[in-house]
C-alpha cells in the first residue's frame, strides 16, 4: 500500500510541485518573520548585555505607564540622594546617577560642525546621555581626548565621529528642547572594541548638563550599581530594594539588560506582528488550494481507489495512503519553506540596511522553535488541508471501479444551503450593528460579521457557482463564440471545485477591497474634516508615521513668530499621557497641547459642549466618545500622568467632536509644562497677516527649520494631502502583504486548471481533431480561468465594500464622516483579477494546446 | 486468393477525395522498430462509402489517422483532394480537419458539456462561419434527433451520441468523412441504424465516407472493402455481402 501511494507521489510530482508551492510560500513568509525577529532580537540582547555587564543592580523609577510604540514604560524619576541611599546599602561598592534622553524627529539630534543631522531618523537612535565617571560602570572606553569636564563639553563614539568628520576640538551643535547649543568635543570614545552600539549615535555630557536637557535637573531615571562581589546579585537586588523609597524600585544587571533589549524589541514587534498575520493569511489561502488539489486528485484517482478496495483494502488503508502522500507533500512544503522563509530573512535585513537602517550583522538566528513552527505548520495545515478529501476517498465504494470515472458535478447539497444562509444572515446581521448602533462599540461584532460573511460565501460557493458563472460568463460567448461558450461550461461543470479555486482568491480580494475603500473613506473624511476646521494658512510639523509624531523644538516657535507676515502661531505640544477616571477606568493615549487663545485662530473644531477658548490651565477638552464611555459632562474631574511622573487632577472644560482635529485629549500648556520633562511641539500652526504673500512667508519659514530633521512646513493644500498620503503609504504596505495571498491564489487557479484540463485529455484531443486550432485551445483555457477569477474578485470585493461601509459608519465619531467608494482603484483591482487569471492560465493553457491529438484520444 | 470483384461495382468516379502514395508508417526505432504501414498506395474515391478491414494491429487505424491529418507520415504522400499534407503546416492542418474532414470516433465522441446541437455545429462555430441552416437542419432530420437536440451527451443513449456525432461530421459538409469503428460499443439494430443513415448520407447526400470496421455485416453497408494486413493493402471487395466479407476475413485467420 506504502509503495502505491509513493508512486502516485512519484507520478503525479510535476502536478504537485505547484501544490507544495502554495504552502511554501505561506511557510515561507512565517519562518522568514520568525528568523528575521529573532536575529534583531539577539542584535539586541547582545549589545544590552555588553552595556550592563558590569552592572549588577540597577535602580529605577517604577512603571507609571506602558508607553507603547517600543519607547519603553513611562516612570517616575528620582531624586538625586537616592544614589547615596544606593551606595550605603551593604555589600554596593560603587553606584552613579545615568540620564539617558532618546533622539527624535528633530528633537535631541546633534548637527555636525556642517549643519548635517548625525546619524538617520528611521533607523538606530540617538542617545543623549551622562559621562559615567566610574571607570567599571562605564560601558565605553575613551579612545581619544577626554571625558567632558564642563557643561559645554560632549564626547561621542567614534563609529559617529568619523561617519561625521567629527574631530576633537571641533564644535557641534546639539538640538534639544530648549534650542539649539554649542559643544566641544572633547573626545571619542568605543563601546568595548566597536565603534557603536549597534549604529547608534551616543553622544555624552556631564551630568549636569544631561540632567538639563532631559529636564531633570537635581534627578536621574537611573542609579547604575556595582557589588562588591561578596553576594550574588539577587541578594544585593533585594537589598537595595529594601533600602529604597517608594516610588523606585531595584533589579538585577541581568535584568536591566533584558528590559532595555524588550523595550527596543517591541518598537519591531508591530512589524512583526503584520508580518506574522499576512503569513497566517497566506497560509489560510494555501489551505483552500491543498485541500481543493486533493480533492481533484482523489476524484481522478476513484477509479485506482476503487480497484485497491476491490482487491481488499480496507478504508483505513485507503485513509492512510491518502494522509501519507499529505504528509511527504507536507514535510516537503516545510522544508523548502524554511529555506524560502531564510532568504526571506537575508532580503529583509539587507532591504533594512540599504535604506538606512543599518543593524550590526551577527550572522541569522535560526532557533529551533522556527524549525518547529515551519514544520508543525508546513505538516499540519497540508495534513488538514487533505484530511477532508481523504475521507472522500475513503468513500469510494469498489464498484466504481466499473464505472465511468465521473467529475464531482454536485453543489447544492441541503445542508450546505442552510448552513451557508444561516451564517449569512448571521454575518449580515452582525455587521447591521454599525446601521443600529453606529458607534465604535460596535466594531469587535462588525469584525465577527464580516468573518461570518466570508465563511458563508465559501460555504455556500458550491450553490452559487454554477449560476454565477453563467451570469458571468454569458457574454463572453457574444464575444469569442464557441470557445467563450465552453469555457463558461467549463468554470460551471464543477462548482464545488471553481468555487474552492474562487474562495482562495475571494479572502485576498476582501481584504484589498476592504482596507483600499476604508482608506479612500479615510482620506476623504480626514480631508473633508480639516477643510472645515483648520483655519491657519500654513503648518510646520515634524514627520508623522507609525506612533508618536516627531517634535521639535517649543523654540522653533518662537523663531517662527519672528519672521516677517507672520500674524500668529499656535503651538501644539505633545506627550504620552495616562488618564485616569472617576470608575477606576486608567486608558493611555496622545495628549496634545494648546494655547486656548491662538488656537481658536488656526482652528474651529466641532465641539459638543462648551468650545476650545473654556481650555483653562488645569483643565481638559476630552472628545465625546470618551466623554460618553465615562459618563463625563463640563466639570468633572480626570486625572492626567505625564511622562514626566507627576499626576494632576484637571477639570473637564468643554467636550469636543473632532476627532481628527483635536484627538481624543486636550491640556492646556501650562499643564504640559508641570506634567512633562521635555516639552516638544508636533505642529506650529500659522497664520498669515492680512496682505502678506502666503508663499514668501512659506519660503521664509522653510529658511527657519532649514536644518531642522523631520521638520517640514506645508500650505492648507500640502496639510491635506499629507494626511492624505500618510493614510495611502499605510494602505500600500498593507496591500503589498497581501499580494502574497494573491500570488497563493493565482497558484491554486493554475493548479486547478491544470488539473481539470488532465481530467479532460480525451476532450481536449476530441476538439483537437474536429478543428479547434491551439489558439482557441489556450483561449477556452484562458476564459476560464478569467470566469474564475472574476467570480472570486466580485465576491471578495462585494464583501470588503460591505464590510469597510459597515466599519466607516461605526467610526463616524473618530472623524471618519465620509463612505466613499474608490471606483477607480476598484476597477483596478478587478482587471488586475482578469489580468491575473490570464496569467495564471499561461502554463495550463499551454500544456493543453501542446496535448497530441492521437495521445488524447487513446487516453482512458 | 480471389480476384477482387469489380463486375458489378458502380459508376467509378474519376476523382479521388483522398489517396496515398506509398505510405509509410514505423513506430519506434531501429531493432525496435514496428512498421505499421508500409508503402500503401489507396484512393479513396469520391462521393463513395468505403470500409477498411483487416486483423488488429494491421495498420487501419494508422493509416486513417494518417489521411486525416491527425498523424504524419513517415514516409509518402498523403493528399485530400489536391492537397498534399506533408506541405502543410500545424495550422493549417488543423484548419484543413476543421473545413475539410469530418470524424466520427469509437466512443467519446462528443463534448460533455455541449447540448446535441452545440456538438453538431462544433467544427462550424470553431470556424467562425455561419452555419447553413438548411443543411443542418437536413441533417438533424435524417439522423433523427429533432426533439433531442437541447440535451447533454449524458442524456443520450449510446446509440444516440453516435447519431449526433454522424451529425457533426456532416453538419460541415466536408469532402471526406473518417470514421474509425462507429458502431464498435453499439448493439447490432443501433448499429444498423447508424450505418444505414451513413450509406444514405453517401447515397442521397453524396458524401464520401471511410469507415474502419472489425464488423462484416458493418462493412456490407460499404460500396468498397479494403483489406488490410501488416500494413499492406492485401485485397479489396466492391459491393460486399456480410458473407462475403467473413469469408475473406476468415482466410487472414487461417493464414495467422
Ligand atoms: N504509438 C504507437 N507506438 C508504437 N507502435 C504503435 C503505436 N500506434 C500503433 N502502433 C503499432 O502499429 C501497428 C498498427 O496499429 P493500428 O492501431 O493502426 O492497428 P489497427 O489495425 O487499428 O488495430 P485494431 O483493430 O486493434 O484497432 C500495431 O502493431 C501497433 O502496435
Ligand atoms: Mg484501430
Amino acid at each position: 500500500m506504502r509503495k502505491v501511494t509513493l508512486r502516485s507521489i512519484w507520478e503525479h510530482k510535476r502536478r504537485l510541485v505547484s501544490t507544495v508551492l502554495a504552502i511554501v510560500l505561506g511557510v515561507a513568509f512565517m519562518s522568514g518573520t520568525f528568523v528575521f525577529a529573532d536575529t534583531i532580537d539577539k542584535v539586541f540582547d547582545d549589545l544590552f548585555s555588553d552595556v550592563n555587564e558590569q552592572v549588577d543592580v540597577q535602580v529605577q523609577g517604577e512603571t507609571l505607564f506602558d508607553g507603547g510604540f517600543g519607547g519603553g514604560d513611562a516612570r517616575q524619576e528620582l531624586d538625586i540622594e537616592i544614589v547615596d541611599t544606593v551606595a550605603g546599602v551593604d555589600g554596593i561598592e560603587r553606584a552613579v546617577p545615568f540620564v539617558q534622553t532618546l533622539g527624535f524627529g528633530a528633537t535631541n539630534r546633534v548637527l555636525g560642525p556642517d549643519g548635517e543631522v548625525l546619524g538617520s531618523s528611521q533607523g538606530p537612535p540617538t542617545l543623549l546621555e551622562s559621562w559615567i565617571d566610574d571607570e567599571v560602570l562605564n560601558p565605553y572606553n575613551l579612545a581619544e581626548g577626554e571625558a567632558p569636564r564642563s557643561d559645554d563639553e560632549l564626547t561621542l563614539n567614534v563609529g559617529a565621529a568619523d561617519d561625521a568628520g567629527i574631530e576633537i576640538g571641533d564644535t557641534v551643535t546639539v538640538l534639544s528642547q530648549f534650542g539649539e547649543a554649542d559643544y566641544t568635543v572633547v573626545g571619542t570614545f568605543l563601546f568595548g572594541e566597536a565603534e557603536s552600539a549597534a549604529g547608534s549615535v551616543s553622544v555624552d555630557f556631564t551630568l549636569a548638563e544631561a540632567q538639563r536637557i532631559a529636564g531633570l535637573d537635581g534627578k536621574t531615571q537611573v542609579v547604575l550599581a556595582a557589588g562588591d562581589g561578596s553576594v550574588a546579585d539577587e541578594v544585593l537586588s533585594d537589598r537595595v530594594e529594601a533600602a529604597l523609597p517608594t516610588g523606585a524600585e531595584a533589579i538585577t544587571g541581568a535584568e536591566a539588560a533584558e528590559q532595555t533589549a524588550a523595550s527596543v524589541q517591541e518598537g519591531f514587534s508591530f512589524f512583526r506582528q503584520l508580518l506574522t498575520i499576512f503569513g497566517a493569511i497566506a497560509l489560510l489561502v494555501g489551505t483552500f488550494i491543498i485541500s481543493n488539489t486533493f480533492s481533484i486528485l482523489v476524484a481522478q484517482r476513484t477509479r485506482e481507489l476503487a480497484l485497491l478496495r476491490a482487491i481488499g483494502a480496507t478504508r483505513r488503508q485507503v485513509l492512510s495512503s491518502v494522509m501519507l502522500e499529505a504528509s511527504v507533500i507536507g514535510v516537503v512544503a516545510a522544508v523548502f519553506g524554511l529555506l524560502g522563509g531564510i532568504a526571506l530573512a537575508i532580503a529583509v535585513t539587507a532591504g533594512l540596511s540599504a535604506s538606512g537602517a543599518d543593524l550590526p550583522t551577527s550572522g541569522l538566528v535560526i532557533s529551533s522553535t522556527t524549525v518547529i513552527v515551519a514544520f508543525v505548520i508546513g505538516l499540519g495545515v497540508t495534513l488538514l488541508a487533505s484530511l477532508l478529501p481523504a475521507v472522500q476517498a475513503t468513500r469510494v465504494p469498489p464498484l466504481a471501479a466499473l464505472r465511468e470515472v465521473a467529475v464531482d458535478r454536485s453543489g447544492a447539497s441541503r445542508p450546505r444551503i442552510v448552513a451557508g444562509i444561516l451564517i449569512l444572515t448571521l454575518g449580515a446581521w452582525n455587521l447591521s450593528a454599525a446601521w443600529r448602533n453606529g458607534d465604535s462599540d460596535s466594531i469587535p461584532v462588525v469584525g465577527l460579521g464580516a468573518m461570518a460573511l466570508i465563511v458563508g460565501a465559501i460555504v455556500v460557493g458550491p450553490v452559487l457557482a454554477e449560476p454565477t458563472v453563467r451570469v458571468l460568463g454569458g457574454w463572453i460567448p457574444k464575444l469569442k463564440g464557441v470557445t467563450g461558450r465552453l469555457a463558461t461550461e467549463n468554470a460551471a461543470r464543477s462548482p464545488k471545485r471553481t468555487s474552492a479555486t474562487a474562495s482562495a482568491l475571494l479572502i485576498g480580494v476582501a481584504l484589498i477591497g476592504f482596507i483600499t475603500i476604508f482608506g479612500e473613506s479615510a482620506q476623504v473624511s480626514v480631508a473633508n474634516e480639516v477643510e472645515r476646521g483648520f483655519t491657519g494658512d500654513l503648518i510646520v510639523q515634524g514627520d508623522q508615521g507609525f506612533g508618536p509624531p516627531a517634535g521639535f523644538p517649543p523654540t522653533v516657535a518662537d523663531d517662527i513668530d519672528g519672521v516677517d507676515g507672520v500674524d500668529g502661531v499656535t503651538r501644539v505640544g505633545f506627550t504620552m499621557g495616562q488618564l485616569g477616571y472617576d470608575d477606576g477606568d486608567t486608558a493611555t493615549d496622545f495628549v496634545f497641547a494648546l494655547d486656548p487663545e491662538s488656537a481658536a485662530e488656526a482652528f474651529s473644531p466641532r465641539m459638543s459642549e462648551g468650545a476650545i477658548t473654556d481650555l483653562s490651565p488645569g483643565g481638559i477638552v476630552v472628545d465625546v466618545g470618551v466623554a460618553d464611555n465615562h459618563d463625563l459632562v463640563i466639570g468633572d474631574a480626570v486625572t492626567i500622568t505625564g511622562t514626566g511622573g507627576q499626576t494632576q487632577d484637571l477639570r473637564v472644560d468643554a467636550i469636543s467632536d473632532d476627532f481628527t482635529l483635536l484627538g481624543n485629549f486636550t491640556i492646556s500648556f501650562d499643564t504640559y509644562g508641570e506634567i512633562v520633562a521635555e516639552q516638544q511641539l508636533v505642529q506650529a500652526i500659522v497664520v498669515v497677516e492680512n496682505g502678506a504673500d502666503i508663499a514668501t512667508v512659506e519660503a521664509d519659514l522653510e529658511a527657519v527649520v532649514d536644518g531642522l530633521p523631520s521638520v517640514n512646513v506645508l500650505d492648507r493644500e500640502e496639510f491635506i494631502g499629507d494626511l492624505a498620503s500618510q493614510i495611502t503609504s499605510f494602505l500600500t504596505l498593507v496591500n503589498a502583504l497581501l499580494l502574497l495571498s494573491i500570488v497563493i491564489a493565482m497558484i491554486g487557479i493554475a493548479n486547478t486548471l491544470s488539473l481539470s484540463i488532465h481530467e479532460r485529455t480525451r476532450e481536449l484531443g476530441l476538439l483537437r481533431a474536429v478543428g479547434m486550432s491551439r489558439s482557441q485551445l489556450r483561449s477556452a483555457v484562458r476564459w476560464e480561468a478569467v470566469i474564475i477569477s472574476l467570480l472570486g474578485t466580485l465576491v471578495g470585493l462585494g464583501l470588503g465594500l460591505l464590510t469597510s461601509w459597515a466599519l466607516v459608519k461605526s467610526l463616524g465619531s473618530f472623524g471618519l464622516s465620509t463612505f466613499s467608494i474608490p471606483v477607480g482603484s476598484l476597477a483596478v483591482v478587478m482587471v488586475a483579477a482578469a489580468v491575473l487569471g490570464v496569467v495564471a492560465s499561461i502554463r495550463p493553457a499551454r500544456r493543453a494546446a501542446k496535448l497530441d491529438i492521437l495521445d488524447a484520444i487513446a487516453t482512458d | 486468393m480471389r480476384a477482387p470483384s469489380s463486375a458489378s461495382a458502380g459508376p467509378v468516379p474519376d476523382t479521388a477525395a483522398a489517396r496515398t502514395v506509398s505510405a509509410t508508417k514505423t513506430y519506434g526505432s531501429d531493432s525496435t522498430a514496428v512498421t505499421a504501414l508500409g508503402g500503401v498506395d489507396v484512393e479513396f474515391a469520391s462521393g463513395r462509402f468505403t470500409a477498411i478491414m483487416g486483423p488488429s494491429g494491421s495498420g487501419k487505424s494508422t493509416l486513417m489517422h494518417c489521411v486525416a491529418g491527425l498523424d504524419t507520415l513517415t514516409s509518402g504522400q498523403v493528399y485530400i483532394g489536391d492537397v498534399e499534407l506533408n506541405s502543410l503546416s500545424e495550422k493549417e492542418l488543423t484548419k484543413l480537419r476543421r473545413d475539410r474532414i469530418g470524424f466520427v470516433f469509437q466512443a467519446f465522441n462528443l463534448i460533455p458539456t455541449l447540448s446535441a446541437s452545440e456538438n453538431i455545429t462544433l467544427p462550424i462555430d470553431l470556424a467562425g462561419g455561419d452555419t447553413d441552416a438548411a443543411w443542418v437542419d437536413k441533417v438533424v432530420d435524417t439522423v433523427g434527433l429533432r426533439d433531442r437536440l437541447d440535451h447533454r451527451p449524458a442524456e443520450l443513449s449510446g446509440g444516440q451520441q453516435q447519431r449526433v456525432a454522424v451529425a457533426r461530421a456532416l453538419a460541415s459538409q466536408p469532402e471526406i468523412v473518417f470514421a474509425d469503428e462507429p458502431t464498435g460499443n453499439l448493439d447490432s439494430s443501433t448499429s444498423a441504424e447508424i450505418l444505414s443513415f451513413m450509406s444514405g448520407a453517401v447515397e442521397e447526400l453524396g458524401q464520401t465516407i471511410v469507415m474502419v470496421t472489425h464488423d462484416p455485416v458493418s462493412a456490407s453497408y460499404a460500396q468498397r472493402v479494403l483489406f488490410l494486413a501488416d500494413g499492406q493493402i492485401v485485397d479489396e471487395m466492391h459491393d460486399p455481402t456480410s458473407e462475403r466479407v467473413l469469408d475473406r476475413m476468415k482466410r487472414f485467420g487461417d493464414k495467422d
